[in-house]
């Protein structure tokens, strides 16, 4: 059986992208547009890995991660930050919140599916 | 010094503390809020100076305001667009996806046919193996038939059927001659009465065993003919059978032949089709890779118009108010909340989604190289 990505991202193009992308890779991906529709699926079935967004609508990317990590059952996975901000206090911010990488907009579709493969490995 | 001119920064004395807050802050200053000129000697003047910066406040509000418009046009625009690229793109995208499954079904079938090849290959191996075994046991088979029949031959010669012949007729010629031998003694003992009596008998006897050696002889020599006969007919029928394994083995090597060119040519035809399938379907990624990139652009465009048109709407909120305002009426604390609300509008954060991209520096995790530099591990 196929790992768990979910998406979390208010961009339904970059749901889709990554939908499209993760899928045809072989792996499940769920999405949510938000932070709490992202948490609620979350605590639902556990994902073994995590794509979330920075900038979202309400509770952003950080926060999210923030709320990802209290979670015992999240404690170890990987949460990436998928952003096209690069700024270097807001990564110091992800950082400490828990996040595992940043990879910042554009990306190659092979360059995400290899960091896929590393943080599922 | 009036609290408009501190308000706009010059002379102000609770500035911040280090240089990056000072530039920051006016660079913001200079750009949202414009120099209105000289401060006014007399009261005329500055009443006529205030309406005049008030008129300018209502313009720039109005350039503003039509910014955001446009702004917020393109931005929905460029989502709508967006949208409907996304849309179409999906519909080619799926589309194309499906024709992948397909040609990745097609090339595992002809991977899986490169493998029967293989098979084909190693059964074509063991089948010429086998051919050649078939072949050098047929070639034995006839050299062996060859030499059975030569060794028949060799047999013939070697049991003297012919000297048996010979022998034979040898003794039908010493049994004429005891028979002529045994007429003699007849005449002889006839001429001699009574005394060549017992002699007569011995000649009656020879005679009888000439008879049988006579007979025996001729028996000797149909045997001898007769073996001869048979022999050499068998070794005439090893000869025929040894040719017959000559045949099979030629017609073996053909078949063998014909059915490895055969193998052979399909093997190739399918790994040509196979090589073709797969540059196909290494275009076709890189052509899915491509779209899936621009809709990433689309989605940063759309980032950067939203920020923008939030920019230029708290902006203009706030220059609307002042444009509205009875300014000399408008306490120094609520302007000063003003030029507040603008600069709150003018964050880091919404600047950096309006920066170019190319400004993105500054690493917090370790870049894998393997990943690219947008990537950062922590």
């Amino acid at each position: 059986m196929g790992k768990l990505v979910m998406v979390v991202d208010d961009s339904a193009t970059v749901r889709r992208s990554l939908q499209l992308i993760l899928g045809k890779a072989g792996y499940i991906v769920d999405a949510a547009a938000n932070a709490e529709e992202a948490m609620k699926k979350l605590s639902e079935a556990k994902a073994d890995l995590v794509i979330t967004d920075l900038n979202m609508p309400g509770c952003d990317g950080i926060e999210l991660t923030r709320r990802i990590r209290s979670l015992p059952s999240y404690r170890a996975v990987p949460i990436l930050l998928l952003t096209t901000e690069a700024q270097v206090s807001r990564k110091e911010e992800g950082r400490q919140a828990g996040a595992t990488g940043w990879i910042t907009k554009p990306f190659q579709t092979e360059q995400l599916l290899r960091l896929v493969e590393r943080l599922l490995a | 010094m009036g609290w408009f001119s501190r308000l706009l920064g010059r002379g102000e004395r609770a500035g911040p503390a280090t240089r990056a807050a000072r530039e920051e802050r006016g660079r913001n200053a200079g750009v949202l809020l414009p120099d209105p000129g000289p401060v006014p000697a007399d009261a005329a003047d500055k009443s006529r100076q205030q309406a005049l910066v008030a008129d300018l406040f209502s313009r720039m509000a109005e350039v503003v305001a039509t910014a955001q418009t446009a702004v917020e046009d393109v931005d929905r625009e460029a989502r709508s667009a967006t949208e409907a690229i996304f849309s179409s793109m999906e519909v080619v995208l799926n589309e194309a996806v499906t024709r992948m499954r397909q040609l990745e079904g097609t090339l595992v079938g002809c991977l899986s046919l490169e493998s029967e090849t293989s098979l084909v290959a190693r059964v074509l191996t063991e089948g010429e193996r086998s051919g050649r075994n078939l072949q050098e046991g047929l070639a034995g088979l006839g050299a062996a038939l060859r030499r059975i029949s030569s060794e028949y031959r060799e047999l013939v010669d070697r049991l003297g059927t012919e000297r048996l012949a010979a022998l034979a007729q040898e003794i039908q010629a010493v049994a004429r001659h005891t028979a002529l031998l045994s007429l003699n003694a007849s005449i002889e003992a006839a001429r001699v009465r009574e005394h060549g009596r017992g002699f007569s008998v011995i000649a009656a006897e020879i005679r009888q065993l000439v008879e049988k050696t006579g007979h025996a002889a001729r028996a000797v020599a149909r045997l001898s003919e007769e073996m001869r006969s048979e022999l050499l007919g068998y070794a005439s029928a090893l000869e025929a059978e040894a040719k017959g394994a000559d045949t099979a083995m030629a017609e073996a090597e053909r078949l063998r032949q014909e059915s490895a060119t055969a193998l052979l040519e399909t093997a190739q035809r399918i790994d040509a089709l196979a090589g073709a399938l797969r540059a196909g379907l290494s275009e076709l990624e890189k052509a899915v890779n491509g779209v899936l990139q621009t809709l990433q652009f689309q989605d940063i465009v759309g980032q950067k118009l939203t920020a923008a048109a939030g920019l230029l709407g708290s902006i203009r909120a706030v220059l609307a108010e002042l444009s509205a305002a009875d300014l000399p009426a408008v306490s120094e604390e609520a302007l000063r909340g003003y030029v507040a609300r603008v600069r709150e509008a003018v964050t880091p954060h919404s600047l950096s989604l309006l920066r170019p991209q190319a400004l993105r520096t500054g690493r917090v995790g370790k870049v894998y190289a393997e990943f690219g530099d947008n990537v950062e591990l922590f």
